[in-house]
């Protein structure tokens, strides 16, 4: 096992290698220098100050060079400092990276709980009344914007039912709260944050888990568990939902880019200093440090995301042997 | 045809039809500013309401339909293109080509997608354009893998031998033989992409880097109506529901497109 996840790490090397490639000639092939933003609207900077400023960033020296400067900082964790207030982007990142991943671990619970038993139930009955109302559900799920959804749920629980905070993480008397209240008043503030960032996949891993489920229930095993007079119970929920479950671990790990992508949306409208929101500022202002650290992590985050789902998978399917 | 596929296919080409005639069907001017008419409600002379600078909702509606569908279109072409390409490279030519070629992939699916096409727009200027070829460079991959899968089997089949020993070019093979054999699945792929397409145009309009006010698009309309929201319901509600019905339409013929394919 310990070798398996060793030589998976290994192998992650090039991926991580080619992120860094592509972030960097994104960044670098747009048009638009980092130095316009703090000196172009600035009348009294100088073309020397602005020189200045490009070599104080190494902006002047060539392509290659810089990457190679950039990728040996970025082994050490320093993506260098952000252009808007010059705090590391290490730093920016971290603070950011918790709220972020919290709610999407949240939101991946929720669709696990609500879209697995989903997807059982609509297998059990397929082409019944309510595996075809699943199935609208579904298409539901996979064409609603998620901004809009957004929209309705702040319009209606926020602004005209007043169940629930909009926007933030905390109110603004948070401070003088005790831990308790403390706790739930979060909680209050992510309820609709989670419950959109849900919704849509929630659709997929239902979908999923229903055409492995029908799949899983015509097997042979299926049927000798029937015929040995077992529980139709017993043969759902112990031989069928357990290899049904199996590939739902790798759809989960190929979900995350979608996941963090994503989070730029809803934390914008919910207004969450989460790293969407922090990614979007960045893009507005051109930061390009904060840019690049934002789209690299992302990136790894994604890498682990599917180490974690293979590793996880070779765990708990005896088959595969390491 | 299945009723996945009809009901899909009515709904493409419903709002196909209104993007085509827009300026027959729209009843004002789409920029034509009336400020007396100001977050007017639906009523007989606007009959979806008037916004913000008291233009005609539904003729902005209409003209934003023809926005949106053309990114969908275009950016969807523009992967598919580039993933045809790759992914038959890499089927056909095996060896270094495929190792390469499918390792840049896996490299481009580890980026959240959304990241990065945020990046490229907001690095490039937001124009209907940009818009549409970050999108399409983005979203390949899918179409790469599923080309290639097909080309790997198909190309040991006896008529790819038999066009090679009558001494049919690699090109010739590719673009007149494996490709067409091999477009069934990217079909499914391709409508299904057209919705995505549509999806993350209207977000990044949404987020005010799409396309720019006043050309109107159903993202940026929505956006408008997030400003207002509480006071005008109309500016909030029929962009969204012209972007899910739309999407929904590609979603249902693209499902529609597969199951007919798993049954024949």
């Amino acid at each position: 096992m310990i070798k398996y996840i060793f030589n998976r790490l290994i192998g992650l090397v090039p991926l991580l290698l080619g992120i860094t490639i592509i972030t960097f000639a994104v960044i670098h092939l747009a048009p638009g220098k980092p130095t316009d933003m703090e000196t172009q609207f600035n009348p009294k900077v100088s073309m020397e100050a602005r020189e200045r400023i490009a070599h104080l960033y190494g902006l002047d020296k060539p392509l290659h060079v810089q990457y190679a400067d950039w990728l040996k900082r970025f082994l050490r964790f320093d993506f260098g400092v952000s252009f808007v207030d010059s705090r590391p982007v290490i730093q920016k990142i971290g603070e950011r990276i918790p709220i972020t991943l919290g709610i999407n671990l949240a939101s991946i619970i929720l669709i696990l709980l609500i879209g697995v038993p989903i997807g059982v139930s609509s297998a059990v009955k397929e082409g019944g009344f309510y595996d075809r109302f699943m199935t609208v559900f579904v298409f539901v799920g996979f064409a609603i914007p998620t901004f809009w959804l957004s929209l309705i749920l702040m319009d209606l629980v926020g602004v005209r039912w007043g169940l629930l905070p909009i926007s933030g993480i905390k109110s603004l008397e948070f401070e003088r709260f005790g831990l308790f209240e403390k706790v739930i008043d979060v909680a209050r503030h992510l309820i609709l944050p989670v419950a959109v960032s849900a919704f849509g996949g929630l659709a997929g891993i239902s979908r999923y888990m229903r055409s492995n489920m029908v799949h899983v229930l015509k097997q042979d095993y299926i049927r000798t568990a029937r015929a040995k007079g077992l529980k139709e119970k017993a043969v759902i929920y112990k031989h069928a939902l357990r290899n049904a479950l199996l590939p739902v671990v790798t759809i989960l790990g190929l979900s995350v880019p979608g996941l963090i992508g994503g989070s730029v949306i809803f934390e914008s409208i919910f207004s969450i200093p989460g790293m969407g929101r922090l990614f979007y500022e960045s893009v507005m202002a051109r930061d390009y440090p904060v840019i690049m650290g934002v789209l690299v992590i992302g990136a790894m985050l994604t890498l682990l995301g599917n180490l974690l789902a293979d590793v996880s998978y070779a765990a708990v399917d005896p088959r595969i042997k390491l | 045809m299945n009723r996945l596929m009809i009901i899909g296919a009515g709904i493409v080409i419903f709002f196909g039809l209104v993007a085509v005639l827009a300026p027959f069907i729209a009843s004002h001017d789409p920029g034509q500013i009336d400020i007396e008419n100001i977050l007017t409600g639906p009523s007989k002379e606007h009959i979806l309401g008037t916004d913000s600078l008291g233009r005609d909702l539904f003729s902005r509606m209409v003209f934003g339909a023809r926005i949106s569908l053309l990114v969908g279109l275009i950016a969807v072409g523009i992967s598919a293109a580039i993933g045809i390409l790759l992914g038959s490279l890499a089927g056909y030519y095996g060896r270094w080509v495929d190792a390469w070629i499918m390792r840049f992939v896996d490299i481009m699916l580890c980026f959240p997608t959304f990241f990065l096409i945020l990046a490229v727009i907001a690095l490039l200027e937001p124009s209907i354009v940009n818009i549409m070829m970050i999108i399409g460079v983005t979203s390949w991959m899918g179409v790469a893998r599923l080309i290639r899968a097909e080309i790997l089997s198909l190309k040991e089949r006896d008529f790819i031998y038999a066009e090679r020993a009558i001494g049919a070019s690699d090109i010739r093979i590719i673009t007149r033989h494996l490709i067409p054999n091999a477009m069934a699945p990217v079909l499914v792929s391709i409508t299904l992409g057209i919705a995505a397409a549509i999806l993350v145009e209207s977000s990044l309009s949404f987020l005010g880097i799409g396309v720019q006010p006043p050309t109107p698009s159903w993202g940026n309309i929505l956006s408008e109506g997030k400003a207002v929201m509480g006071a005008a319901w109309w500016m909030m509600l029929f962009p969204g529901l012209a972007i899910f019905i739309t999407v929904l339409g590609y979603n249902l013929l693209g499902e529609g497109i597969r199951e007919r394919l798993l049954r024949s």
